[in-house]
């Protein structure tokens, strides 16, 4: 399928978000520090803020990614700093909070024992989600449906990574965090969820997106925050970074190499 | 360093550090809650020691209804296999990495006979420790110590090396299905089955060894049947004894199984690998009839009930081998009361006692799954943490969940209990009702407690089954104060659930 059939697609059968609330971003992260006891700095004033865009995180392996996720998820409390979702600080509502957030861990611990189907409906559910429509449309799009009825333990490795994505992605979240996406994707299931973030960010919907792969970050992020070692060590658009780096006109590799590792 | 070794070293090397992050429960906890129970099961103790060792030395089978004992030992025969599959053949577990390096298959053998000799050192000290308590002692005098530590290590050791054949004939029997040599898989089958069977014969009707018997009471009648007929083949009245009889049997006996598993092992190791991929892989889902949206219309919240459509469908999918042993053990409480119930030996209202006590058992058996199921949940419980459940919904499936599966057992004991042939009405109703407050007590109080005993889930289960346990016997036993019972199980029940959300909430999600 074309990308322009396949931008179609995506923009016939994908509604708007829900856009209340627009006072406050969407995500706000406020001098954010997490340690590991006491001598692992994961995170070190962190600051940076996500609306109405994509965001891309990048950082060596070790630099701290996760680790933000799973803050902003209030996975892990982190020591100090403030984290809100569309005005809720996750500390104090982090129910109301997830409410807001689709989320792609990095390690996928799925239910071996479920089939495909019956994992998104178990997360539709937990989403209070009645979307049977919207999942099968899903399937359809990542090219699952005729392996929905099968086991997950039973999955490739691209496979339970696009079932992450969908349960991740459906039910419109407003805020979409994504953790390593691309990892066991084949090129045509990164191209289409290149153009379904595309289309979603369009339609409202807030993307946190971190991946080692710097050409889908630098294609599909509106601004780049870089960790190296628990601190943000460059944050604006792409050109911004660049200049930020002193390296005006090098390949985006290039510039990463240059901020993220010492 | 020889593969054997290195790889054993650091086997062991695991296991310190796994002996190390659980020191606390294995020699404080476990201990004190062992000790505890024995405390105050000691006045039974004492009366049960004698009739036991003249049971034993009476060389006669345990009188215990032999369909439901038959049933166990047909599914403890089933359940041995799965975990020795998995440390032989299953790539997602350690050993499994030593096919693809050059290690002989020879040592690849002597590792997974080692973890499987590992996997019966705590059997070997329970069994030690409970056979010194039976002596009114903490472990067997030291002039029987040899002689109970050989005992008991030849018969568990055989139990491993039997469960490694086990292991290797289904795999090799369920690819021969498929080609034309399906004899040999089967062959060695049933004759590892009656070579199991023959050296619990000897083993475990042994009066030096009485607990060696306990373990494998389930195969007792099986042994029997073949005694009964190598004796008429013979024309034996008595089998040959003598004191070297039993450790030479013994010791021959384990380095036979210890042959056959080598050959068989080496011998079908590189084919059984290709099979074991094949039979890992199942590709046909049963689902559970069950509608969510039918449900949620009638429990309410969606979150609540997509989680237990979640939880049942995984029981259903026996998550863990620990399904088919629970359903077992209920099955094996519930053949037991029947028999019970038949029994005119004991007083009308013993047997209607002892029957709801049974049934509670069963119940209990059932309701012993959840929190194995949130063990096995607790990897993937991010889903519920990033998704914005409420943490009363979280904690208040499990009890559903729980409340479901006590009510599976409560519902056939109820039926036995209606078609009890000599009970009256009166005691029939007042049987079912003790059954349905104990089915309540103990799905509740386990099934809220759930969240407190998340990680470890075994000594967890041992607290909250004596606390259910000891309510509903006081119930059962003492119905005449039951509103005292009632209250104390309203305070028990409503301290858990106060705290129920706050455990949730403080449930850890796994990197």
């Amino acid at each position: 399928m074309s990308e322009d059939q396949l931008t179609r697609t995506a923009s016939t059968t994908y509604p708007p978000a829900d856009p209340s609330n627009t006072t406050e971003p969407m995500l706000s992260v406020e001098n954010v520090s997490k340690s590991y006891g006491g001598d692992v700095q994961a995170l070190d004033g962190v600051s940076l803020e996500a609306n109405d865009e994509v965001l891309g995180l990048v950082g060596a392996n070790g630099a701290g990614k996760s680790t933000l996720y799973r803050s902003i998820l209030d996975l892990t409390t982190h020591d100090s700093g403030t984290i809100r979702i569309a005005g809720y600080d996750v500390r104090k509502h982090s129910v109301e909070a997830r409410r807001l957030i689709g989320y792609l861990p990095e390690e996928l611990h799925l239910y071996d024992r479920l089939s495909g189907w019956e994992l998104l409906a178990l997360v539709a559910g937990l989403r209070d989600l009645d979307n049977s429509e919207e999942r099968r449309e899903w399937l359809d799009y990542f090219g699952l449906d005729n392996r929905r009825d099968v086991l997950v333990g039973e999955y490739s490795l691209g496979m339970r990574k696009k079932i992450g994505l969908i349960a991740a992605l459906m039910g419109r979240p407003r805020l979409a965090l994504l953790d390593e996406p691309l990892n066991g994707l084949d090129t045509d299931s990164m191209r289409r969820l290149r153009l379904r973030i595309e289309e979603m960010s369009r339609a409202g919907t807030t993307f946190v997106v971190s991946s080692h792969v710097m050409s889908f970050v630098e294609r599909i992020s509106d601004r780049i925050a870089v960790l190296r070692k628990g601190r943000l060590v460059a944050y604006g658009t792409t050109e911004s970074v660049r200049q930020q780096a002193g390296m005006p006109n090098s390949p985006f590799e290039d510039v990463f190499l240059q901020l993220a590792l010492d | 360093m020889r593969p054997t070794q290195l790889i054993l070293t650091f086997r062991c090397r695991a296991f310190g550090r796994w002996i190390r992050a659980h020191g606390f429960e294995l020699f404080f906890l476990g201990p004190m809650i062992v000790g505890g129970a024995l405390w105050v099961l000691s006045r039974h103790l004492d009366s049960l020691r004698a009739p036991i060792r003249q049971l034993v030395e009476s060389h006669q089978p345990l009188g215990l209804p032999i369909s439901p004992v038959l049933a166990f030992s047909l599914l403890l025969f089933v359940l041995q296999v799965p975990a020795t599959f998995r440390e032989l053949y299953d790539p997602r577990y350690g050993a499994s990495v030593l096919d693809a390096l050059p290690v002989p298959t020879a040592a690849r053998f002597h590792v997974s006979m080692a973890t499987e000799g590992m996997a019966i050192v705590p059997t070997f000290l329970v069994l030690l420790t409970v056979m010194g308590v039976l002596e009114g002692r903490f472990l067997p005098s030291l002039s029987r110590l040899p002689d109970v530590c050989w005992g008991l290590f030849s018969a568990l050791g055989s139990l491993a090396l039997f469960r490694i054949v086990m292991a290797l004939s289904v795999v090799r029997w369920r690819r021969a299905v498929r080609s034309i040599s399906a004899h040999a898989g089967i062959g060695v089958r049933v004759v590892t089955t009656l070579l199991g069977a023959l050296a619990l014969l000897a083993l475990g009707l042994s009066a030096h060894y009485p607990l060696a018997s306990f373990i494998f009471l389930p195969w007792l009648p099986a042994a029997a049947q073949i005694e009964a007929i190598v004796r008429s083949g013979f024309a034996l009245t008595t089998m040959p004894h003598s004191p070297w009889t039993e450790p030479i049997t013994q010791a021959c006996y384990l380095l036979g199984l210890y042959l056959l598993a080598r050959i068989l092992f080496i011998r079908w190791h590189r084919s059984n690998l290709e099979t074991a991929r094949l039979l890992s892989h199942r590709r046909r889902v049963v689902g559970l009839p069950l509608n969510l949206r039918w449900l949620t219309t009638r429990l309410g919240a969606r979150p609540l009930v997509a989680q237990i459509v979640r939880d049942l469908t995984l029981i259903a999918r026996r998550f863990s081998p620990a399904v088919p042993l629970a359903a077992g053990v209920a099955l094996t409480a519930q053949g037991a009361v029947v028999s019970l119930l038949f029994d005119d030996n004991l007083p009308l209202l013993w047997r209607q006692r002892l029957a709801v006590a049974g049934l509670s058992l069963s119940v209990l058996a059932m309701v012993a799954l959840v929190p194995f199921l949130l063990k096995h949940q607790l990897p993937r419980f991010w889903i519920e943490k990033t998704t914005g459940v409420e943490l009363e919904q979280i904690w208040k499936a499990k009890l559903w969940t729980a409340t479901v599966l006590g009510s599976i057992p409560s519902i056939l004991g109820s039926m036995i209990l209606l078609a009890a042939p000599d009970l009256d009405p009166t005691a029939k109703g007042v049987a079912i009702l003790q059954l349905i407050a104990a089915t309540g007590i103990v799905t509740s109080i386990l099934g809220l407690a759930v969240f407190e005993i998340a990680a470890q889930p075994v000594l967890g289960l041992i607290f909250g089954s004596l606390v259910a346990l000891a309510l509903a016997a006081l119930i059962v036993f003492y119905p005449v104060a039951w509103w005292l019972w009632l209250a104390l199980y309203g305070y028990v029940a409503s301290q858990i659930a106060g705290r129920a959300s706050r455990r949730v909430q403080l449930v850890e999600v796994a990197e």
